[in-house]
C-alpha cells in the first residue's frame, strides 16, 4: 500500500516536472497583425544615422535552420564604430524592395499584395521582430513598433546597458564557422546559455544580450523557448537607419514590456477593438495560446 | 600566545597568497602609429578566460584577477586588427601592447538565400547553385529556376528573351553574351541579377516604360580590377585530336576586357558564342545569297558528336569608360574553320498526279572553308537629358565550299555523280545612330540607320545531272548588292501619365541583282540571266498612345505610310516600273499587372505589298538539284494577324517561375510557292493562288527550385496546330500539322559526393493532307540524357553521362545510345581532365523529318569513340 502511494507520488512529481518542459519555442501565435507598409513608410523618413562595417545575421526561433520560412525572424546586428543596431533583416529587405518598387512604378500604383517579407506567419506581429535595439555610449534604446491597430502608439525608452553576470565555462563549439566558448547567466527571470567567439572581439550580441569578451553567436534560454543563432558574418557597408523618429513617444521599460505582453496575450482586449459576433451573441476574445515573454521581469 | 597567533595568521596569509595570488595587470594598447585602441583584453589560463575588460578611450586598461598557474596568456584583440597573444608569468605588471591593422573578419554565410528579390531586381546567389563540376557561369545559369538557356546559348527569363547582358553594369559584349557565359569563371561571380522592366536609357526612364529583361553579372570583389588569364591545351585519339584555349579578362572600374582564342579539331563549336543573341536594332538588309552546296541536313544532336572541324576563333572585346556616363566599346572577332560533313539523305517526295512517292537517294560529302571577320565599335553617352549611341558594324566573309554528291532514284537508272564548288564571299557595313533629348516633359528621339553589302556568289557543278545540261559544267554566278537608309524621329509628350508620341519615318531599301547561268541551254537565252534593281521607299507617320491606369497599361500604335516600289529590269529593255501603296499597320499591347504576376495581350496587324518576285524571271540554280524562277506578273499581297495572350507569374521566395501563353497567327497570301519535279531536279515555282494559313499554339513553362537536395525542376509543354496549304505540281493541297512536345529538366545534389542532371524531351507530330489517301504516320521523337557527377575526393570528379535518342520512323536503330565519361583532377592551378567520348562507338545517326507530304530521312556519320586528355591552367 505504502509502495503504491509512493509510486503515485513519484508519477505525479514526474508529470509536474515534465510540464514546464512541454513549453514549446515561442511562435507567432498572437492575433496581432502587422500594419502594412505603404508608400510613405517605404520611402520617407529613413534617416541614416551611422554606417556599420560589420553585420551579423541571426535566425530567431528557427524550427529548421535551413528553411527560412520556419524562422520567426532573421535579425541583424550592425556594428558601427560609434553604435550598434539590432533590427529585423526580413523587414529591411521588404522595405527596400517596396521602396524600389515605388521608384520604378510610381506612388499611385497599387503595390504587390504579396510583400517581399519572408519568415513564419509574415503578417503577424511579435515584439522581437518589430522592436529595434540600438546601443550608444553605454545606453540602450528600444524602439518598439506596435501592431496595426496601435501603429500611432509606437514607443521608445532608454536604459543603461543591462548587466549580465556571465559565468564563462570551458565548453567550446563551432557556430557559423567561428569557434565559440560557453557562458551562462540568470537574467531578468530566466537562465540563459550563450556561445560567444573571442575571434570577434566586441561585447555585443543579438537583441539586448552582450557583456561577454567576444560576440555572442548563439543565445537561448534554458527552457528552449527563445533562440538566436548566427547565420552570417559579413564585412561591408551597412547603413544604420533611425527608426522613423517623430512617431515614437517616450515611455518606460515597464510600460513597453507590459503593453507588449498584453498585446500578445489578448490582442483584441488590449487594443480595444471589440468584435461582436451576432451568432455567438458575445464579444470575441483573442484566441488563447501559450505565451511567455523573453524577459520575465 | 599572541606571537603564536600572529605567526599563524602570517603563515596562513602567506599560504593563500602563494596558492591564489591576486594579480593586477595594466598598460596601454596602441596601433603601430601609437594611436590608442579601445581593444578587448582577456587573460586566459589553459583555454579558460580568467578576466576580461575593454581598454578605455586613451587605450589604457587595468585587470585584477587571481590565477592558479604560474604562466598565463594575455590577449588583446580588436575588430580590424590582428589579435596578439602573450604568455606571461602570473604576476602583476605593466604590459603595453601594439596591434597590427588590416585584418578583416572572415565572411561566413551559413544559410544563404538562393534567390532574393529587391523591387524589380531578382538576385540569384551563384554559390548556392554551383557545384564542383561547374566551371563557367553559363553552367550555373542553366540550373537557376526562371532562367532558361536554349541550345544556341540564348537566355530567357520566365519566357521573355534577355534584351541586355551586362558585366558589372557595363555593356561590354553588345549581345554576344555567349563570350561571357562560356568564359567567365563561376568562381568569380557573386550573383546573377535579373532586372525586370529595365529601361537602360536614362533619358527615357520616366517617359517610356519598358518590359525588357536585363541580366547583370555581379562579380566578387576579388575578381574586379585584376587580370585573370587561363590557358587550356590537350590532345586525343582517334583520329589525332587537339584542342587549345587562351582567355584573358579584366573587369575594372574604367575598363573591361575579354580576349579569347579557341581552337580545336575535336568537334567543339567555337562560333556559337561569337553570334549576337539579341536583336540590337542594327539595320537588316533585304538581300539573301541563295546559292549553296548540298550538305547533309543537321541531325539535331550535339554538334560535337558529328562535326569534323578544324576551327580557330579569336575574339577581342574592350570597353573604356571615358567618364561616368560615356563608354566606348570595340568588339573584334575572327573565325577560321574547315568543316567536313558527310552523310546520306533520302527524300520521299509525293507526286499527286501518280499518287506515288518519288524517292531520291543522295550520298553527300561537303567541306566548308570559312573565314569570317567582324568588327563592332560603339560609342554611348547615357545622360539624364541626352542619349547618344552610335554603332558601326563591319563584317567580311570569304568562304568557299566544295562538295560531291552521288544521286540515285527510284525513277532513273544508274547513279549520277556531281562535284560542286561555291565561292561565297561577302562584305557588309552597317551603322546605327540613336539620339534622344529630354527636357523633363518632352523627349525627342531620333534613330538613323544605314547599311550596304556586296555578295558575289559563284556555284559551279560538274558532272552529268539532267537532260537540260549537255555540257559538262554548269556555272551559276549570282551577285547581289543592297543598300538601305532609315530615319525615325519621334517627339513624346507626357500629359497626366498619358504618353503621346508622334513618330515620323522615312527610308529606302534596295537590292541590285546580276545573275547568269552558264552551260544550260534554254529556248530563250534571256532566261539564263537576271539583271535588275529593285527598291522600296517609304514615308509615314506613327502616332502612339500609351496610358497606365493603375495596374493596367495600354499602348496603341497606328502607323500609316506611303510606300513606293520600283523595278528597273535591265533584261527587259531597262524598263522601269513603279508601284504606289498606302499601308496601315495597327498594333495594340495591353498588360495587366497583379503584383508579381502579369497578363499581356498583344494584337498586331500587318499588310505587305511586294513586287520583288516580279523581277527574277531568269533561272537560278540554287543547288545542284534545285532551280528557281519567277513567272509572276502581279503584286504579292500578304496580310498577317498576330494575336497572343500570355500570363507570367513568379514568386522568387518560393523559387517558382512560370508562364503560359495562347497565340493565334493568321497569314493571308495571294500567291503560293511550291515545287515542280523535272527528272531528278526540283524547280521552285510561284503561282497566283489565294490561300490562308492559320497557326494556333499554346505553351506552358514551369520552373521550381527546392532547398531539398538543392534541386531545380524545369518543365515545359507546347502544342500547336497548323492549317496550311502546299503546292505540288501545280495543284494546291490543304494540310494540317499537329504537334506537341514536352520537356523536363531536373538538376539535383542528393549527397555531398554526388550531383545529377536529368533531361528528357518528348515530341509527336503528324501531318494530314485533305483529299489524299496517303498514310500519314505520327512522328515520335524522344531524347533522354542523364549526367552524374561523383565527387570521389575533394579534387577528383568523375562525370558519367548517358543519352538515348529515339525516332519511331527509322526501320532499325530506333534507339541510339550515347555514353560519355570524364574524370577531372584539380590540383593547385591545374585542372587535368581525361575524357572518353562516344563510349558505345556509334557510327551513324538517322533522323526523320516530315513536312506536309514529304518525308526526309538523313543519316549522318558520327565521330568514332575517342579519348582526350586536356589540362587547363590558371596563369593569373
Amino acid at each position: 500500500m505504502k509502495n503504491k502511494i509512493k509510486l503515485v507520488l513519484h508519477l505525479a512529481i514526474t508529470l509536474i516536472s515534465i510540464l514546464p518542459v512541454s513549453l514549446y519555442a515561442q511562435r507567432k501565435d498572437t492575433d496581432a497583425k502587422v500594419s502594412p507598409s505603404n508608400y510613405v513608410s517605404a520611402t520617407k523618413g529613413r534617416e541614416r544615422i551611422s554606417d556599420a562595417n560589420i553585420r551579423i545575421r541571426y535566425a530567431f526561433n528557427a524550427e529548421d535552420m535551413k528553411d527560412k520560412s520556419t524562422w520567426i525572424d532573421e535579425g541583424q546586428l550592425k556594428i558601427a564604430p560609434d553604435m550598434t543596431d539590432y533590427s529585423s533583416y526580413f523587414i529591411e529587405v521588404n522595405e527596400d524592395s517596396l521602396a524600389h518598387w515605388f521608384e520604378v512604378h510610381g506612388r499611385n500604383r497599387a503595390y504587390p499584395p504579396l510583400r517581399w517579407l519572408e519568415g513564419y506567419r509574415n503578417n503577424k506581429w511579435i515584439e522581437y521582430q518589430y522592436s529595434q535595439i540600438t546601443t550608444k555610449d553605454g545606453v540602450l534604446t528600444e524602439w518598439a513598433t506596435m501592431p496595426r491597430e496601435l501603429d500611432t502608439e509606437n514607443l521608445y525608452y532608454t536604459e543603461n546597458l543591462p548587466l549580465f553576470d556571465w559565468q564563462i565555462e570551458s565548453d567550446t563549439a563551432t557556430i557559423c564557422g567561428y569557434e565559440c566558448m560557453k557562458a551562462t547567466c540568470h537574467w531578468r527571470g530566466r537562465d540563459f546559455t550563450a556561445w560567444f567567439t573571442p575571434d570577434i572581439p566586441v561585447e555585443y550580441g543579438p537583441w539586448k544580450f552582450g557583456g561577454l569578451p567576444g560576440l555572442i553567436m548563439k543565445v537561448s534560454d534554458n527552457d528552449g523557448i527563445y533562440t538566436f543563432e548566427a547565420v552570417a558574418v559579413e564585412n561591408g557597408n551597412f547603413p544604420i537607419y533611425a527608426p522613423r523618429g517623430s512617431k515614437y513617444k517616450q515611455s518606460t521599460r515597464y510600460k513597453v514590456w507590459k503593453l507588449q505582453r498584453d498585446l500578445n496575450v489578448d490582442y483584441l482586449k488590449t487594443t480595444g477593438h471589440s468584435v461582436f459576433n451576432i451568432k455567438l451573441n458575445r464579444e470575441l476574445t483573442s484566441r488563447r495560446h501559450q505565451y511567455t515573454q523573453l524577459e520575465l521581469e | 600566545m599572541k606571537r603564536i597567533f600572529f605567526i599563524t595568521v602570517l603563515i596562513i596569509s602567506a599560504c593563500t597568497h602563494t596558492i591564489c595570488a591576486q594579480i593586477k595587470l595594466y598598460g596601454k594598447v596602441s596601433d603601430t602609429s601609437g594611436g590608442p585602441l579601445e581593444a578587448m583584453i582577456t587573460v586566459m589560463d589553459a583555454g579558460k578566460i580568467l578576466a576580461h575588460t575593454l581598454a578605455n578611450e586613451s587605450g589604457e586598461y587595468e585587470l585584477s584577477f587571481s590565477a592558479k598557474s604560474d604562466s598565463i596568456t594575455l590577449r588583446a584583440s580588436m575588430l580590424g586588427y590582428t589579435t596578439i597573444k602573450k604568455n606571461i608569468v602570473a604576476s602583476s605588471g605593466l604590459f603595453n601592447l601594439t596591434l597590427q591593422g588590416g585584418k578583416m573578419l572572415k565572411d561566413v554565410v551559413v544559410v544563404a538565400d538562393k534567390i532574393t528579390q529587391r523591387g524589380d531586381t531578382i538576385n540569384y546567389n551563384v554559390a548556392t547553385f554551383k557545384d564542383g563540376s561547374d566551371r563557367v557561369i553559363g553552367d550555373v545559369i542553366k540550373k537557376m529556376p526562371g532562367l532558361e538557356v536554349s541550345q544556341s546559348g540564348r537566355i530567357s527569363f520566365n519566357g521573355k528573351e534577355v534584351k541586355n547582358f551586362y558585366v558589372e553594369d557595363m555593356d561590354l559584349l553588345h549581345g554576344r553574351y555567349g563570350i561571357a557565359t562560356n568564359n567567365v569563371s563561376a568562381n568569380d561571380v557573386a550573383s546573377v541579377q535579373v532586372y525586370q522592366n529595365h529601361q537602360p536609357i536614362r533619358a527615357l526612364k520616366d517617359i517610356s516604360p519598358s518590359e525588357d529583361i536585363t541580366i547583370n553579372l555581379k562579380l566578387k570583389s576579388s575578381a574586379k580590377g585584376t587580370w585573370s588569364i587561363s590557358a587550356m591545351g590537350g590532345g586525343g585519339y582517334k583520329p589525332a585530336l587537339w584542342t587549345s584555349e587562351l582567355t584573358a579578362m579584366f573587369f575594372g572600374r574604367n575598363m573591361q576586357n575579354i580576349t579569347t582564342y579557341k581552337g580545336n579539331n575535336s568537334g567543339v563549336n567555337v562560333t556559337t558564342e561569337l553570334n549576337s543573341m539579341i536583336n540590337d536594332n542594327q539595320p537588316v538588309l533585304i538581300n539573301k545569297a541563295p546559292l549553296s552546296v548540298a550538305t547533309p541536313p543537321n541531325p539535331g544532336i550535339a554538334s560535337r558528336r558529328y562535326i569534323d572541324n578544324k576551327s580557330n576563333a579569336i575574339s577581342l572585346n574592350q570597353l573604356f569608360k571615358v567618364d561616368s556616363l560615356t563608354t566606348l566599346t570595340l568588339n573584334l572577332a575572327y573565325y577560321n574553320d574547315q568543316l567536313r560533313k558527310s552523310g546520306e539523305a533520302i527524300s520521299q517526295q509525293f507526286e499527286p498526279v501518280a499518287a506515288t512517292y518519288r524517292n531520291v537517294y543522295k550520298e553527300l560529302n561537303a567541306c566548308n572553308y570559312i573565314n569570317s571577320l567582324s568588327a563592332v565599335t560603339n560609342f554611348k553617352r547615357n545622360d539624364k537629358n541626352l542619349y547618344l549611341d552610335n554603332s558601326l558594324n563591319i563584317k567580311a566573309d570569304w568562304n568557299r565550299d566544295n562538295g560531291t554528291a552521288i544521286t540515285t532514284s527510284s525513277f532513273t537508272s544508274g547513279e549520277t555523280m556531281v562535284d560542286q564548288h561555291l565561292d561565297n564571299p561577302s562584305i557588309e557595313l552597317t551603322d546605327r545612330l540613336s539620339f534622344i533629348k529630354n527636357n523633363g516633359k518632352h523627349a525627342w528621339e531620333m534613330y538613323f540607320s544605314a547599311g550596304w553589302n556586296h555578295k558575289p556568289q559563284s556555284l559551279s557543278v560538274g558532272g552529268d545531272i539532267n537532260a537540260l545540261t549537255p555540257s559538262e559544267n554548269l556555272i551559276q554566278n549570282y551577285t547581289t548588292d543592297a543598300a538601305l537608309a532609315n530615319l525615325f524621329t519621334s517627339r513624346s509628350l507626357l500629359i497626366n501619365k498619358v504618353s503621346l508620341y508622334t513618330g515620323f519615318f522615312t527610308g529606302f531599301n534596295m537590292e541590285n541583282v546580276r545573275s547568269e547561268i552558264d552551260g544550260m541551254q534554254l529556248i530563250d537565252n534571256d532566261l539564263t540571266q537576271n539583271d535588275y534593281l529593285f527598291g522600296k521607299f517609304n514615308i509615314g507617320i506613327q502616332p502612339k498612345v500609351s496610358y497606365p491606369i493603375g495596374d493596367f497599361y495600354a499602348e496603341l500604335n497606328l502607323s500609316a505610310s506611303y510606300n513606293l516600289q520600283w523595278l528597273n529590269d535591265r533584261m527587259d529593255k531597262f524598263r522601269t516600273t513603279n508601284w504606289n501603296y498606302f499601308i496601315l499597320m495597327p498594333q495594340m499591347h495591353l498588360t495587366y499587372k497583379m503584383g508579381r504576376n502579369w497578363l499581356a495581350l498583344d494584337v498586331n496587324y500587318n499588310r505587305m505589298r511586294d513586287n520583288s518576285q516580279r523581277a527574277a524571271k531568269g533561272v537560278v540554280m540554287t543547288d545542284y538539284l534545285s532551280f528557281r524562277r519567277s513567272e509572276i506578273e502581279r503584286t504579292m499581297k500578304n496580310e498577317t494577324w498576330l494575336t497572343s495572350l500570355a500570363y507570367y507569374f513568379s514568386n522568387p521566395f518560393r523559387q517558382i517561375f512560370g508562364n503560359a501563353s495562347l497565340s493565334w497567327n493568321q497569314f493571308k497570301h495571294n500567291s503560293i510557292t511550291g515545287y515542280e519535279y523535272d527528272g531528278l531536279s526540283t524547280v521552285s515555282v510561284t503561282l497566283p493562288l489565294r490561300n490562308t494559313s492559320n497557326r494556333y499554339s499554346t505553351n506552358i513553362n514551369l520552373n521550381k527550385g527546392f532547398n531539398f537536395w538543392n534541386s531545380t525542376i524545369k518543365m515545359g509543354a507546347t502544342a500547336s496546330l497548323y492549317k496550311g496549304n502546299s503546292l505540288i505540281d501545280e495543284s494546291l493541297f490543304a494540310f494540317n500539322t499537329k504537334s506537341w512536345s514536352g520537356s523536363l529538366l531536373i538538376s539535383t545534389t542528393p549527397a555531398r559526393w554526388m550531383g545529377a542532371a536529368l533531361a528528357f524531351a518528348y515530341g509527336e507530330n503528324r501531318s494530314e493532307t485533305k483529299g489524299l489517301e496517303v498514310d500519314s504516320p505520327w512522328v515520335r521523337n524522344w531524347t533522354g540524357r542523364a549526367d552524374f557527377n561523383f565527387y570521389l575526393m575533394r579534387n577528383l570528379i568523375l562525370n558519367v553521362a548517358a543519352e538515348d535518342n529515339y525516332t519511331n520512323l527509322t526501320s532499325n536503330y530506333r534507339h541510339i545510345w550515347f555514353g560519355d565519361a570524364k574524370i577531372t583532377y584539380r590540383q593547385w592551378r591545374f585542372d587535368w581532365c581525361l575524357a572518353v567520348n562516344n563510349i558505345f562507338n556509334r557510327k551513324s545517326f538517322t533522323k526523320v523529318s516530315y513536312t506536309a507530304m514529304d518525308i526526309y530521312t538523313s543519316t549522318y556519320k558520327l565521330r568514332e569513340r575517342n579519348v582526350m586528355l586536356t589540362v587547363r591552367m590558371k596563369i593569373l
